[in-house]
């Protein structure tokens, strides 16, 4: 069996997959973030690269997977989102991606513009998530643009979605990775996840969707931080006993990666295909929560 | 209605410096707030007021039209007035500024309001609430009667994104997920299977600006 | 607590009102109504007739006790009790027929029109039924409440020589003392039957009952509606596209309406926009004299007519020689466009006078008449008189209130710098 990527293969053959996520850096060299790259390269199967994340301007995903995937041999998912770009745009992408040689795309809709350092920029959501992965299922299988035009050569990519198991009312979000699905979704990566409980109940909830699930793992690094993200961030549930334990300690980015490496035991039996570390603009971190969870033996 | 927004005294002042003799035309037509004879005199005053806190001797005279967007309502109505007039001030939305331009082209009309959006009135909360976008291609039979393209900052069109929180947006915490509501009121109203389905993307060329329609 | 000091508030005391304003200052306020329980004999008549419940009996003592909170000065009582053991500072009998007697010197008029405030604008409504029913050349009384008026005045005028008594109460359902009409007029009725009796004749006293209204000109209403939305008694309706129509059953005569019509489509009674514009502008042909005179800030000051009740010579004592003095039926009728006019026309200072927060006749117009007033300001911030502004909220019950709001303004406003924003007063 041929697979497109990496990922593809280890998520078909694995038991656990990890990918990580990598920040492109406000700048216009990519060394800023090659050692970030380096780091992390030997515990992950792929990194994601985030596009222009929380609406801040940074080096481009594209450039900046093909120049990680060059540079360092690190497997990149090219995340693209619908805020940016209108559809003409996000369709060039894809073939460029393709032409560069990145094999594997998230499709995300995007956080709104106003959240980031440019809010009086035009947004553009001219595809939301689901539309741009139909557009993609369009190219890959029938070899056609969104205007039903012929493309000479059609591209091939592994595509996976987003998800957020923690939302509340909870039957939107199913229904959209549904359609996510049915638009050619492989896989889906998830908001970050620090209570089993909330994954147990939407594993499922979705058993009887074809997709391989990868949960987002974010070590706490403070009590306020997840507080913080509590308030701030949507579907993001954190367990009190968390919070007292950050709260108690005195290394606490010790004690945060320590609770994730008990998530993740916790998790490994729910039929996940696998986890996502991510600390915005913390590859350091990312390297660290991996080496422990390598250390720790759960997986 | 049309929603417009007064402009900042000191805007309107900026661009009137050059005047003499305004005349502030108000409108009785749709915007909400009214913006009739009321809202013309109060500011004539103030625009006089405000021109001798600067050392300008403004002579205002305040009148309304019925609907500043009908040309000849606008030329029966103002032209007995519009003599030795240097500038009209209009507190008209953008359409009846642009139609007293076209109506009296030699006379130079500024616009005293930002016209903001299409809206609903609540009353009881003292708020008007932005409802339509205008855009030529109304599935309002798709969405419980909720306009997606409008109340979703996004305008996503297969919602939910997955920032509401409580049922807010993520982008304003103070107002509702558009697409919440829609999939409470399809559930409500055992629509369920309207709210799977895969809606297309948008089709932009049918409101390519400016249009125009025939009407007889 | 400092022994009450019992004072005549008889008006030709001068000296009385000296020392009751020098005390105000010092002590609790001088309150407008008071039970002199020398006299009382307990007959709870005032109890049981006051509309706001605020006389009660003392379990124990038997002693009646009036609680000023409740007291809305409207002088049912006084004019209630058979053994004149309640004193008011307004309008008790001697006052009133001191000052019949003196106009009727000044004039040399005999016929009196007694009106209650709530019929009768200053203006020409009462002259034009008066001069329907051809009474001309009258002298005129104009009290807070009909209701407060003992049958001994009547007489005590008829005896003075007055030939014809003519009284224009509020139409019952609109009293705003709840019955002091319905009360003033029983009373009227039943000393115009005493009089026929005693051979006068039967046109010596006349009751008219009146009460001003709203009206609405179609012609110029939009069907906005917001008319119907703010009228406190529902007494609008938009009936068809375009029109919005007034049921004359509910209207009040406040004027909220006709302050918030965006299109000026509605007119109260005898307080037309234009007249009171007209009042405003002849108000501010006198301030270039006051100025020369050093009177100075100038003030006009909006008061609800119910807010306070100021002697009869009203002009005199409570307008300062720099404060004008524009009366409304409500607060809820002071319009910004006639403010901005004022401000325009070269007044230093606007003060609203309103009821107290939960003493409005009409329905929450003090509260309305905040909220405008404070959205005024902010318009006002844009050309800097926000603060040449202000809505005070005082009531007669207590003696000298509007005054002292009047002189904190005042002095407010004075050490303001004074900035050019209009006015032909203007050097």
């Amino acid at each position: 069996m041929s697979f497109v990527s990496s990922l593809e293969k280890s998520l078909a053959t694995s038991k656990f997959t990890i990918t990580g996520e990598l920040t492109p850096p406000k700048s216009a060299s990519i060394e800023d973030v090659l050692d970030g790259a380096r780091l992390i390269k030997n515990d992950v199967v792929a990194t994601n690269v985030t596009d222009n994340p929380t609406s801040r301007v940074v080096m481009s995903t594209l450039a900046t997977c093909h120049l990680i995937e060059k540079q360092t041999g690190l497997e990149t998912i090219f995340q693209i989102t619908c805020r940016d770009r209108n559809r003409l745009a996000l369709q060039s992408d894809i073939l460029a991606a393709n032409a560069l040689g990145i094999k594997n795309i998230l499709v995300l809709t995007g956080d709104y513009i106003t959240m980031g350092d440019h809010p009086e920029a035009k947004p553009v959501f001219d595809l939301d998530s689901v539309q741009l992965l139909w557009a993609i299922k369009r190219m890959q299988e029938e070899g056609l643009d969104l205007a039903g035009k012929k493309l000479k050569t059609p591209p091939k990519v592994f595509v996976g979605a987003a998800v957020n198991p923690g939302l509340d009312p909870i039957e939107p979000e199913i229904i959209r990775l549904e359609k996510k699905v049915d638009m050619g979704a492989k896989f889906a990566q998830s908001q970050c996840l620090y209570d089993p409980d909330v994954l147990e109940k939407f594993m499922d909830q979705i058993s009887h969707l074809d997709v391989k699930i990868l949960v987002g793992i974010t070590p706490l690094l403070s009590a306020g931080m997840a507080k913080w993200m509590i308030k701030n961030c949507p579907g993001v549930i954190i367990p009190d006993e968390m919070i007292k334990r950050l709260k108690q300690t005195e290394d606490k980015v010790k004690e945060g990666i320590k609770m994730m490496v008990e998530v993740v035991s916790k998790i490994v039996p729910m039929k996940v295909a696998g986890i996502h570390v991510m600390v915005p603009e913390r590859a350091d971190l990312v390297a660290e929560m991996l080496k422990a969870i390598k250390a720790s033996g759960v997986v | 209605m049309i929603v417009t927004k007064e402009k900042p005294l000191e805007e309107i002042l900026g661009f009137l410096t050059p005047y003499k003799k305004i005349l502030v035309v108000g409108c009785d037509g749709c915007t909400t707030p009214p913006r009739g004879l009321r809202e013309a005199k109060t500011y004539s005053t103030l625009v006089e007021m405000s021109g001798k806190l600067n050392n300008k001797n403004f002579e205002c005279k305040a009148t309304t039209v019925a609907k500043q967007c009908d040309n000849h309502d606008c030329a029966t109505t103002l032209t007995p007035q519009i003599e030795n007039v240097d500038a009209i001030l209009s507190l008209a939305c953008g359409v009846g500024v642009q139609t007293l331009v076209e109506v009296f082209p030699e006379i130079p009309i500024y616009p005293g309001q930002d016209t903001i959006f299409l809206g609903s009135q609540d009353r009881d909360n003292a708020n008007m609430y932005e409802k339509c976008i205008s855009c030529g291609d109304c599935i309002l039979d798709e969405t419980g009667g909720i306009c997606p393209r409008t109340r979703c900052p996004k305008g996503l069109l297969n919602g939910p994104c997955a920032g509401h929180m409580d049922g807010k947006c993520e982008v304003d915490r103070e107002k509702d997920c558009a697409w919440v509501l829609i999939y409470r009121r399809m559930k409500d109203t055992g629509q369920l299977d309207k709210f799977r389905a895969f809606r297309k993307p948008r089709n932009y060329q049918i409101s390519t600006s400016p249009q125009q329609i025939v009407w007889k | 607590m400092r022994k009450q000091r019992r004072f005549s508030f008889a008006r030709e005391n001068t000296q009385g009102r000296k020392m009751a304003k020098q005390l105000t200052e010092q002590m609790e306020p001088e309150i407008g109504v008071k039970i002199d329980d020398r006299y009382c004999s307990r007959c709870v008549i005032c109890s049981s007739i006051c509309p706001f419940e605020a006389i009660s009996r003392d379990k124990e003592t038997g002693e009646i006790n009036l609680d000023i909170e409740k007291c809305q000065v409207c002088g049912i009582c006084f004019s209630a009790c058979p053994v004149s053991a309640i004193e008011t500072l307004y309008y008790n009998v001697n006052s009133l027929i001191s000052y019949v007697e003196k106009s009727m010197r000044k004039t040399g008029f005999n016929r009196l029109v007694l009106t209650c405030r709530g019929t009768s604008p200053l203006q020409r409504k009462t002259m034009d039924e008066l001069k329907k029913s051809g009474v001309v050349d009258f002298i005129s009384l104009r009290l807070p409440c009909v209701g407060r008026v003992p049958p001994e005045f009547l007489l005590k005028a008829l005896a003075l020589g007055i030939e014809k008594i003519v009284v224009i109460p509020c139409e019952e359902d609109y009293c705003r003392f709840e019955k002091g009409s319905m009360i003033g007029t029983r009373r009227f009725l039943l000393t115009q039957a005493l009089l026929s009796q005693l051979g006068f004749s039967s046109d010596t006293l006349t009751v008219i009952r009146s009460l001003i209204k709203a009206n609405i000109n179609v012609y110029r209403c939009i069907g906005c509606g917001d008319c119907a939305y703010a009228c406190p008694y529902d007494a609008i309706k938009i009936v068809a596209p375009g029109i919005a129509q007034i049921n004359p059953d509910k209207c009040s005569g406040c004027g909220l309406c006709a302050a918030v019509c965006p299109v000026l489509a509605i007119e109260l009674e005898g307080f037309e926009y234009e007249s009171i514009s007209q009042s405003i502008s002849n108000y501010s042909s006198l301030i270039p004299e006051m100025k020369s005179k050093g009177k100075t800030p100038v003030i006009l000051v909006f008061c609800c007519q119910w807010s306070e009740f100021p002697t009869l010579d009203k002009n005199q004592s409570l307008v300062k020689e720099n404060v004008m003095l524009l009366e409304l039926p409500c607060s809820a009728r002071v319009d910004p466009l006639h403010i901005l006019e004022a401000f325009r026309l070269g007044f230093d200072g606007v003060l609203v006078a309103a009821c107290e927060k939960s003493e409005c006749k009409l329905e929450e117009g003090n509260e309305k008449a905040e909220e405008r007033i404070s959205s005024l300001k902010k318009l006002l911030a844009q050309v800097n008189l926000e603060n040449k502004l202000e809505i005070c909220f005082t009531s007669p019950k207590y003696i000298g209130e509007l005054d002292r709001h009047i002189k904190s303004f005042i002095q407010k406003i004075s050490s303001i710098p004074e900035t050019p924003h209009g006015g032909e007063s203007e050097k």
